[in-house]
């Protein structure tokens, strides 16, 4: 494992709105293939530091490298800041399909705009994306006409497609009806297993213990426990990070 | 006593005046909307200075009626045309001023801010998530804007531009005050003439009201279409084409998959 070289680097990641400080030196570096679940209570800055990597929110202090690509959150040239981005891809909690395209169209849109692909040869791209989500029947229907679950495999999909270093994932399911859950986190694992460089932020603790390679619990905006799933799931050393497991697996239960 | 055959006899000299209508609405919609657009990114502008500005001079075009925009800027043709003629070298003959440039810009003038309005309106209604899907994805702001979030502006705006196009078509009949031969003026030039107001006045507002519904009509179907992605309703051409797929092995894998995960 050690020889895999270090695909993603967060250094020293500040962050306040306000009053408020959410990131507090936040230091994470993730080998090529990791599969890392954040875990942590509301409010404790997961959001934030995923928006922070793709410069969605621009950290205050700080340098994020991915594949040897390096920005400082005091970079002023918007082109860097563009460059950072076209090396990850997002997946929301609310989608955020384009509501203006069907779902082929959507996979499409990132390798037109950005990557400047032929049209004919994205839309070939694309199918095939959305036939690993398992969704190429649904090619011409629009985001409205689809259900939350099929929105979201179709924002992996759209993810997928711009072949990222690395993929963001924020609460992929927590807008999901429960029965849902299943069709986007299975979706999410087929992702994982080849081998892309992903970062989930879930609540899903059962996921995070089958297909997450690493696990990271943050609170008060740093990180506060880092393991394999069995080390921080089954045998937490952090106190913090022991009430929090039983505060969701009593949850879990009462549920 | 209401005459029919003056009803009758008016009908052609007002829709003779029917393409001055159009052409004003026309001509006053276009500029309206260019400068609105221009005032609505000034009003929406970063420096806070900037949009201040804007905000008050929109609130004080939208306060003046447009019967007043037209008598200001009629009466003060002359003076403007002299003066420009001097700056682009250009000889003004004062037997024939501009009239119908300036009843476009009055009107124009009094349809700013609504246009700035709408568009201010439309783009709040596109969720910030549709920004961020594309700054996300690496796109320019011009590339968000032009790909993603104008096109879906032009949808959310479409109600209000309709109504905002016949009103103003309907405004259009304020310009015969500076004797602008358009419907109204075609009507009320049949009147006089004959001395019948009823008559010519009917005939008028009827024809306003079929070219009021004509635009009702095309702008609401307009609306249908553009707005269709927004509906949850799929099209039978594409539930077609979903059952032809689905014959195939894509839904027994989605099938498997769910059986996975039970
Ligand atoms: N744009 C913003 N402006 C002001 N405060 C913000 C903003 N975004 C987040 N915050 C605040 O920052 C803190 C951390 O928010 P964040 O969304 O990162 O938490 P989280 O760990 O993702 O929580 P959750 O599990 O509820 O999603 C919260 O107190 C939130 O109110
Ligand atoms: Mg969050």
């Amino acid at each position: 494992m050690s020889e895999k070289k270090t695909m993603v680097s967060l250094n020293n990641i500040y962050k306040h709105f306000g009053e408020n400080n959410v990131l507090n030196g936040v230091n994470i570096d993730i080998r090529k293939g990791d599969v890392v679940v954040i875990l942590g209570p509301s409010g404790s800055g997961k959001t934030t530091l995923l928006r922070c990597i793709n410069f969605l929110e621009r950290a205050d202090q700080g340098t994020i490298t991915i594949d040897n690509y390096t920005v400082s959150s005091k970079e002023k040239k918007q082109s860097k800041i563009l460059a950072l981005r076209r090396k990850t891809a997002m997946v929301f909690q609310q989608y955020n399909l384009f509501r203006n395209r069907t779902a082929v169209e959507n996979v499409m849109e990132g390798l037109r705009v950005v990557k400047k692909v032929p049209k004919a040869e994205a839309r070939k791209k694309a199918e095939a994306a959305l036939d690993k989500v398992g969704l190429l029947d649904k090619a011409d229907f629009y985001p409205a006409q689809l259900s939350g679950g099929q929105q979201q495999r179709i924002g992996i999909a759209r993810a997928l497609v711009m072949e990222p270093d690395l993929i963001l994932f924020d609460e992929p399911t927590s807008a999901l009806d429960p029965e849902l859950v299943g069709e986007v986190l299975s979706c999410i694992r087929d992702v994982a297993k080849t081998g892309i460089t992903m970062i989930v932020v879930t609540h899903e603790i059962a996921f995070a213990k089958e297909a997450a390679t690493r696990v990271i619990f943050m609170e008060g905006g740093v990180v506060v426990e880092d393991g394999t799933p069995d080390q921080l799931i089954n045998h937490p050393e952090n106190e913090r990070t022991q009430q929090f497991l039983a505060r969701i697996n009593g949850a879990a239960a009462s549920a | 006593m209401f005459q029919w055959s003056f009803f009758v006899e008016s009908l052609k000299p007002i829709i003779q005046c029917m393409p001055a209508t159009l052409e004003l609405t026309a001509g006053a919609v276009l500029l309206a909307l260019a400068l609105g657009i221009a005032a609505a990114i000034l009003v929406r502008c970063r420096f806070h200075v900037v949009n201040v500005i804007f905000t008050v001079v929109n609130s004080f075009l939208k306060g003046i009626p447009i019967l007043l925009f037209l008598y200001l800027l009629s009466s003060s043709m002359d003076g403007i045309m002299t003066k420009l003629a001097v700056i682009f070298n250009f000889t003004y003959n004062v037997r024939r001023p501009p009239v119908f440039a300036f009843a476009i810009l009055a009107l124009a003038l009094s349809y700013i801010p609504y246009m700035c309005d709408m568009i201010t309106t439309a783009y709040d209604t596109i969720p910030k998530g549709q920004t961020e899907a594309c700054e996300a994805l690496g796109f320019t702001k011009w590339q968000t804007m032009h790909r993603i979030i104008i096109p879906q502006m032009m949808v959310a705006a479409i109600p209000n531009f309709g109504n905002h196009f016949v009103n103003l078509l309907k405004a259009t009949s304020l310009t015969c005050m500076i004797t602008i031969m358009e419907m109204m003026g075609g009507a009320r030039n049949f009147a006089t003439m004959n001395q019948r107001f009823l008559e010519a006045y009917t005939a008028c507002a009827l024809l306003y009201w079929v070219v009021f519904i004509a635009f009702e009509k095309v702008f609401s179907m307009i609306e249908k279409r553009a707005g269709r992605y927004l509906s949850a309703a799929i099209p039978a051409k594409k539930r077609h084409r979903r059952l032809l797929m689905s014959a195939g092995r894509k839904d027994e894998e989605a099938e498997d998959r769910k059986v996975n995960i039970a």
